[in-house]
């Protein structure tokens, strides 16, 4: 993907008891055209774990 | 657990995002399987050129236990709540923060019940070219 300036980047992050991360996804999205990023910078319909 | 694996909404509502036809709004969808006493995060950064305005964060438990969840934008805290009674829970209320363009915002959620349940978050807004 190539990284513009209209980019919103988000994460979802999920923690058990003790505070160690379990799960983390990234993905971004560019905003103009409304499509949607894995981590990988690969275009998806939705970010899957 | 009352519906079935615990899994089962994370499996059907990972994270998605889509926009009106006028390419201007947002809607982004979460779920996670959380564990009796974990967490789960969500941050948003908008766009450098764009500030991003949330109208509406929905937070939801497919029963009813007592969790709680806040929003922030760049680490300071603006809301903050306890819900038991409906498993879900609103912000904002009467009101449309701005997430000014580059900066972040977290919405956190946390599983107090005694057994591992499923979290699901909403969050809708609009874009806004500085």
């Amino acid at each position: 993907m190539k990284k513009s300036n209209v980019i919103m980047e988000g994460a979802f992050t999920v923690k058990d008891k003790k505070g160690k991360v379990t799960k983390k996804e990234k993905f971004s999205q560019d905003i103009k055209t409304g499509k949607l990023y894995n981590s990988k910078g690969k275009e998806v319909a939705e970010v899957l774990w | 657990m009352a519906f079935g694996a615990p899994d089962w909404l994370a499996a059907r509502w990972p994270v998605r995002a889509t926009m009106g036809t006028n390419q201007t709004r947002l809607m982004l969808t979460a779920a996670g399987a959380i564990a009796a006493g974990g967490n789960a995060f969500l941050d948003i950064t908008a766009p450098v050129t764009h500030n991003m305005i949330v109208s509406s964060i929905a937070v939801c438990s497919p029963v009813s236990c007592i969790n709680y969840f806040w929003f922030q934008i760049s680490g300071v805290t603006l809301y903050w709540q306890y819900y038991d009674m409906n498993g879900q829970a609103f912000f904002p209320i009467d009101s449309a923060p701005v997430v000014p363009a580059g900066a972040t915002a977290t919405i956190f959620m946390q599983n107090n019940d005694a057994g591992i349940q499923t979290l699901r978050l909403n969050v809708a807004g609009t874009y806004e070219e500085i």
